[in-house]
């Protein structure tokens, strides 16, 4: 049984030839129409795949270079059907090999920061000026003070949710990103319970739509920063309620280092966020995104 | 709402090929996976309804009296929801769907 780990080029050198798979198991390159798989032999009584598997998977691709990563796992019978495999799809993986050759991914995350507050991230806003320019872009960064002027609405300030265990106890509404699990339904209704649920909902769709669109500025922003090295992205905004944006960036290797800093730069005066980039990594995120990338 | 079914039509448009092809259902969980689906669809219908209301209620085209009518109906129904979801074992945030490239359906 092989566990397939990517498709290379076939005259791309690969790995020495002295390097195992996983686990110390052998590692073999089936070669089809220009194409090389690379599969771990798997020994079917093998104790399951684990972190440590993915781990050492994630290196071996990183030593091969510019390839197609396969979806972890994805197992085969022996080497005639690997080989069919390729041979089936091998219009289609060429396409995405030369798609990516070159390209890495890096993988950026924005946490909102501990006790941050719409009012706080109005004044970054507000305060921040164009970054300096370093790159050939002519254009102004994103601006984000167009996303952050719509105030709550005025009647949600004095709003009161009612409780579940206390219906007369009534405590602050729920965080804006929390409305999907917010329990706001108390034991007893009392008279205006129906209201100031509805208002609390206004409250907290407003929080989080403002929420959102603070996310689509730092998206923008991203893009900016990444300027014409961006081959293409995935973005995920306010993917959780800790969480602002989640972005998958596709850029050159060689220039993946000055992109890391381009971001930390641009994003350093976002003080309500806090930044974390991860990688060059696979472009795991873009193998079967063509159209989009 | 136009805005959100306009969002979700689009959603569903660009989302087309980039599922798989194939999805794996247990039999064991076949129960619990329907529920899943079946109150992740209702629970977004109510999401939807929750804000055409606020809208309507911020366009003032609402009495004192109905808003408190429809609050009262949204509370009851999302009540109603996740007692329904605790009967199959799911959690609130359980009634939601990972659409690949587009994230999460709610």
């Amino acid at each position: 049984m092989l566990l397939l780990h990517a498709i290379t080029a076939a005259e791309a050198p690969g790995p020495p030839e002295a390097r195992g798979g996983l686990r110390g198991y052998p590692l073999r390159r089936v070669e089809h129409g220009g194409l090389a798989a690379w599969a771990t032999v798997w020994e079917p009584t093998a104790r399951p795949l684990d972190r440590a598997d993915l781990l050492a998977s994630h290196t071996l691709l990183l030593e091969l270079g510019d390839c197609v990563p396969a979806r972890l796992p994805t197992w085969l019978a022996d080497e005639a059907a690997l080989e069919a495999r390729l041979a089936e799809r091998a219009a289609e993986l060429a396409a995405t090999l030369d798609r990516l050759r070159g390209t890495c991914e890096l993988a950026l995350t924005l946490a909102w920061r501990d006790g941050s507050t719409m009012a706080a991230r109005r004044t970054e806003s507000a305060a921040t000026a164009a970054p300096a320019e370093t790159t050939s872009h002519t254009a102004p960064p994103p601006t984000d003070a167009a996303s952050h002027t719509a105030p709550p609405p005025a009647d949600a300030a004095s709003y009161t949710a009612p409780s579940p265990t206390d219906a007369a106890s009534h405590t602050a509404p729920p965080r804006a990103d929390a409305v999907r699990t917010a329990r706001l339904v108390p034991a007893t209704l009392e008279p205006g319970a129906g209201a100031r649920y509805l208002r609390a909902r206004q409250r907290a769709l407003a929080e989080a739509d403002e929420r959102r669109a603070r996310a689509e500025a730092l998206r923008a922003r991203v893009e900016w920063a990444a300027g014409s090295r961006l081959r293409g992205a995935r973005h995920q905004l306010c993917p959780s309620e800790r969480l602002a944006l989640s972005s998958a960036l596709l850029v050159p290797r060689a220039e993946a280092a000055a992109v890391r800093a381009r971001l930390r730069g641009c994003l350093r005066r976002a003080d309500d966020v806090r930044i974390l980039v991860n990688g060059p990594w696979p472009p795991y995120t873009f193998v079967g995104l063509g159209r989009e990338a | 709402m136009n805005d959100e079914l306009d969002r979700l039509r689009e959603g569903l448009r660009e989302v087309r090929g980039a599922l798989p092809s194939r999805i794996d259902v247990p039999s064991e969980g076949v129960e619990q996976g329907l529920a899943q689906l079946v109150l992740t669809l209702v629970e977004f219908i109510r999401q939807l309804l929750e804000r055409q209301a606020v809208r309507r209620m911020e366009g003032g085209s609402l009495t004192d009296e109905e808003v408190e009518r429809v609050g009262l109906a949204l509370m009851k129904l999302e009540q109603t929801v996740h007692t329904l979801a605790t009967q199959f074992g799911l959690q609130p945030q359980d009634l939601n769907i990972n659409l690949g490239p587009l994230g999460d359906l709610l």
